[in-house]
């Protein structure tokens, strides 16, 4: 692992000169709302410690396309989103959320569309300080080891930067002058004193590691009614939940006599009634409290049984969005205490 | 992949009605130019009211029906439609749920109201309290909106076209709405019906930062009784929370809010 020192009058001209590796992409501000979308220029990037609305998987898993047309003599897939691009600003909670994707959509076989998206894009790490509801060190996804291009840690006047691929080494390589090889005695205590100040910034916590157990001793508990008895059953939590990768899939035939048409892919939640009803009108989770269930014991138990960790990166976007409350926070609070709270 | 018939050796026989109401939705489908010229290629279209006058009436495989029904001979009609068509389908909300003019609806002043605005006069046919057509025909598909989404219509219109099933709309506005990308407003004690409400009209409102009012219908699966006690702890009366919900939920809303 390489770690360079670059001054911060340096970070507008560097980016700029990434445009030659791909599109650029950055956290823009849209209708007072943050999201990720493509920049013309690197002064239309917001770099900032707010987690965009929707996350990042949105670049990767996205939200509505078109798979392929069909027609009677067979199919041809439509790979036209997939581009060459380099996402800058990218949250270590947001890159964790990719590695978990990664888990799901990467394995054998592999979905064609995100990791044709995965392969063409570069990530641009940014650090930032933990927001109001930022769960990170409570998951252990506050820090970042794999997972990036290049990794920026901002330290007043200069970047420490990470160089973690043979791409970001080749992207230094655009602007080798701006980078200096040696960090100072002091540029390492400057960063040691970072780390604490953000170490202790976290305003909320909870107990990540206690879930798993708690999750298996509370599958019948009555903590699940009560939540589905809140639950508007809305979806904007697995919406924003970086992790979640469900999809609905839908043929559009033409308005012609032929056979043909498009099939469209769309993020799907399970907290929609839909979502477990089968063929002949059976329904596996019609109740909502099944639904939130299903939800948190996927999030927090079973998917680390199956990939090794659970696939809660801690971004506190369910804290966020949820309009009755209903998040990991309130749930695990509820979980160790038996009781859901007001 | 859509289970779809062999290609129909004939054209499928399409009628288009229209009873009371803004005659909205008829527009919607006439204005998506490309859909309509391949529909009108696609099918026999017998009748369409706002596209040709003296249409012919006979056997149809699909009739859609605009408007609610208000009157005697409304009801005649849609009945008379109901006996031609195999499969008929409700368009725009006045036809699924009754409309705004249904607001009020089963409330037992419809005999009040009808005097308070058109005063004693005899009528050329007598005036019903207005509701969705289901109340006196079945209806075998449902395309809320008001109006209708063009997008919607034609991928119902299309399954039909081809001998599938339309695919139901069972979420909320809600779905839509973060795939706009919108802070919800509920988050700032707004009045807004997206749980409530069905989607399909790729958020409209709360794109522009105004909350839903519920012009899909209500959605099956909607969370009343807490969506209401929330909306009454940002202050809001329950009898206010109550009118607004019923200005387009009609004869439809009455039945998910009666244990309210
Ligand atoms: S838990 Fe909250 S955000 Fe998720 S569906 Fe229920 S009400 Fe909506
Ligand atoms: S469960 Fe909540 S905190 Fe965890 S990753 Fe999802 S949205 Fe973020
Ligand atoms: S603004 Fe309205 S429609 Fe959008 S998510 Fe919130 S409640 Fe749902
Ligand atoms: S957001 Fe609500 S009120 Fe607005 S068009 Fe959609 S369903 Fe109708």
């Amino acid at each position: 692992m390489r770690i360079i020192k670059m001054y911060k009058k340096f970070l507008e001209p560097f980016l700029e000169c990434l445009g030659q590796f791909g599109r650029l992409y950055a956290p823009v501000r849209k209708n007072g709302v943050l999201t990720y979308g493509p920049i013309e220029s690197i002064s239309e990037a917001v770099f900032s410690d707010e987690h965009p609305l929707i996350p990042i998987k949105k670049l990767f898993h996205p939200m509505k396309f078109d798979m392929f047309r069909f027609g009677e003599s067979g199919f041809q897939p439509d790979y036209s989103m997939v581009e060459k691009r380099v996402i800058i600003g990218v949250h270590p909670c947001e890159i964790h959320s990719l590695l978990r994707l990664d888990d799901v959509f990467m394995a054998d076989p592999p979905d064609p569309y995100y990791s044709q998206l995965r392969h063409n894009s570069a990530i641009l790490g940014f650090s930032c300080m933990p927001t109001e509801n930022s769960l990170c060190t409570s998951t252990g996804t506050d820090i970042v080891e794999e997972g990036y291009d290049l990794f920026f840690i901002d330290l007043d006047q200069f970047y420490l930067v990470w160089v973690g691929s043979s791409l970001g080494h080749d992207m230094i390589l655009c602007h080798d002058e701006f980078f200096e090889d040696e960090v100072t005695h002091e540029d390492i205590a400057k960063y040691v004193a970072w780390r604490e100040k953000r170490n202790l910034a976290f305003k909320k916590s909870f107990a990540f590691r206690n879930m798993p157990d708690l999750m298996e001793l509370s599958y019948n508990s009555e903590i699940w009614e009560q939540f589905g008895k809140k639950c508007l059953s809305c979806g904007q939590c697995s919406m924003v939940c970086p992790t979640c990768n469900c999809y609905d899939t839908t043929d559009v035939l033409d308005v012609s006599n032929k056979v043909s048409g498009r099939r469209e892919r769309m993020w799907d939640s399970c907290m929609f009634v839909d979502y477990s009803l089968v063929a002949g009108g059976h329904n596996f989770r019609a109740t909502r409290a099944d639904r939130l269930k299903l939800w948190y014991t996927h999030k927090l138990k079973t998917f680390g049984k199956e990939y090794g960790r659970p696939s809660c990166v801690g971004c506190g976007r369910c804290v966020d969005t949820c309009p009755v409350d209903i998040n990991v926070l309130t749930v695990s609070q509820a979980l160790s205490a038996r009781e859901v709270p007001k | 992949m859509a289970k779809v018939k062999d290609t129909p050796v004939q054209k499928p026989r399409i009628g288009v009605y229209g009873f009371t109401g803004c005659a909205g939705d008829q527009l919607i489908l006439i204005h998506t130019e490309d859909e309509i010229l391949n529909l009108f290629a696609a099918a026999d279209i017998r009748s369409f009211v706002m596209a040709s006058s003296n249409p012919p009436e006979g056997d149809l495989d699909v009739a859609f029906v605009e408007g609610s029904i208000s009157t005697e001979e409304e009801r005649e009609h849609i009945q008379e439609i109901r006996k031609r068509a195999k499969i008929l389908v409700a368009i725009g909300n006045c036809a699924v749920s009754g409309g705004p003019q249904a607001m009020f609806a089963n409330d037992g002043s419809f005999a009040k109201r009808l005097r308070d605005v058109y005063g004693e006069v005899k009528f050329i046919t007598d005036p019903i309290e207005a509701a969705p057509i289901d109340a006196h025909v079945t209806v075998d598909y449902y395309l809320p909106g008001c109006p209708i989404d063009s997008q919607q219509a034609f991928a119902l219109i299309s399954r039909l076209l081809h001998g599938a099933d339309p695919e139901p709309s069972l979420h909320p506005v809600c779905h839509e709405c973060k795939l706009h990308e919108n802070r919800c407003l509920l988050l700032d004690k707004k009045l807004c019906f997206g749980p409530l409400t069905k989607g399909g009209c790729g958020s409209a409102c709360p794109n522009h930062g105004l909350p839903c009012v519920g012009c899909w219908g209500p959605q099956a699966d909607g969370n009343f009784r807490q969506h209401f006690e929330l909306l009454q702890s940002f202050g809001l009366s329950k009898e206010e929370v109550f009118r607004r919900i019923k200005n387009y939920g009609g004869h439809k809303i009455l039945e998910f809010i009666k244990d309210i």
